[in-house]
């Protein structure tokens, strides 16, 4: 089991333990292989840490399963979604409109960040 | 009327957590104008674990001195008296994130990362504003929900009711806390900082962290936790409990009399910062 952080899991990792909201209430199971649906959900539910199955450290789990090229195209998408939702409420103020822009760019640039930090490890 | 189920946490007023009793002796010591650094260095040490915190927390990035502080006299000096209650402070609530039990885990988790970034918001956005009690804002962002650790400690129930209203409708939190409780956290985490004799500007801050313009003459403060909270949810640093965007108070904002183009470094010094903390407070306190 490898306890991992949920911004280096992949899809196709394996869920060691379930996953519970800030409420107890069940996000996913035990044994549930991970999409990248729902691994944006998890992180829209704040989660940061996870267990997968596998042995050995975090970065090694992380090489095995290495994400596809358009992986990040895919998640920006999945981002966006969830980003409009939650700010559907508020968008009639200026501010928060750019709260939204800067929450856009910064998840934008998480994603070739992490990529960077992977080849050095 | 006072709702129900508030008079029913104020009758458990006893089981509320506490805070430990060195630090109610330091806050004597701070608020009494007579004591001295030696005073005040004499409680520390009595305290081991508290005295190995102190000299973490003085020697972490989060300080940024260019010397190892070796000794807690000289922690109270380089930092002053306020700085280090709020230091303590901010350990203690650490361990009342930590007493929950095993199935509470994850709850704590994000809701202490949450309070943490807000804390660390709250002092990007002081910096800013040029604010001169950094400590202090810094602890009101770590507390601003503690209402609601005490309703999953004490309202179990009317919680899960909560959370499934949010899941269903994917409403604010305060929104399901009003329609099952009738109040919301705010006005529960109100009470137990009067509780713990918090000093009053924090009680105010807590208690009106979603609506600034009642705290009164703190409504800076408010403001600054308010738009603190925001971000943090913005950019989806641990978890409030819900998943919406709870609006920017229109006052508030006009308090801070802050840019609208000041929000991305705001955002970025956050998140740089959280991540050095985080990894600081979560892993060694
Ligand atoms: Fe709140
Ligand atoms: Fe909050």
């Amino acid at each position: 089991m490898i306890h991992l952080a949920v911004r280096n899991a992949k899809p196709g990792m394996v869920l060691a333990e379930a996953v519970c909201n800030l409420h107890g209430t069940l996000l996913l199971k035990q044994g549930v292989e991970l999409t990248l649906r729902n691994v944006m959900m998890l992180k829209s539910w704040g989660i940061r840490k996870i267990f997968v199955e596998g042995e050995g450290d975090e970065d090694e789990a992380g090489d095995k399963k290495r994400s596809d090229s358009d992986v990040a195209e895919t998640m920006r998408g999945t981002d966006y979604e969830g980003l409009e939702g939650k700010f559907s409420d508020v968008l009639d103020d200026e501010v928060m409109v750019e709260v939204m822009r800067v929450a856009r760019n910064r998840l934008q640039r998480r994603l070739p960040e992490r990529k960077g930090n992977d080849e050095t490890q | 009327m006072k709702p129900n189920n508030l008079t029913r946490i104020i009758g458990k007023v006893d089981d509320l957590p506490t805070l430990p009793r060195t630090f109610l002796k330091i806050t004597e010591l701070v608020n009494s104008p007579k004591s001295s650094a030696q005073d005040l260095a004499r409680v520390i040490t009595d305290d081991q674990i508290l005295t190995a915190r102190l000299l973490k927390l003085v020697n972490s990035s989060f300080y940024g001195f260019p010397r190892r502080v070796s000794t807690v006299r000289g922690a109270i000096v380089l930092l002053g008296f306020d700085a280090i209650r709020n230091l303590l402070l901010t350990t203690s609530i650490f361990d009342l994130f930590s007493n929950m039990n095993r199935k509470g885990k994850f709850q704590r988790e994000q809701l202490w990362d949450h309070s943490l970034g807000c804390a660390v918001g709250a002092k990007v956005i002081g910096g800013y504003l040029k604010y001169d009690k950094i400590e202090e804002i810094f602890v009101a962002g770590l507390l601003h929900d503690i209402g609601k650790i005490v309703e999953m400690l004490f309202l179990p129930k009317e919680f899960q009711k909560i959370a499934a209203l949010i899941e269903a409708k994917d409403i604010l939190m305060v929104t399901a806390e009003e329609s099952v409780l009738g109040y919301t956290h705010a006005e529960v985490g109100k009470m137990l900082a009067e509780r713990w004799n918090l000093p009053s500007k924090l009680v105010h801050i807590i208690a009106h962290h979603h609506g600034p313009p009642h705290a009164g003459k703190f409504i800076q403060e408010a403001a600054i936790v308010h738009l603190a909270d925001i971000l943090c949810r913005a950019v989806d640093i641990g978890s409030g409990g819900d998943r919406k965007m709870p609006s920017l108070c229109q006052t508030a904002w006009e308090t801070l009399q802050l840019k609208v183009s000041d929000i991305e470094p705001i955002v970025g010094e956050m998140e740089a910062e959280f991540e050095d903390i985080g990894l600081f407070v979560n892993h060694s306190l």
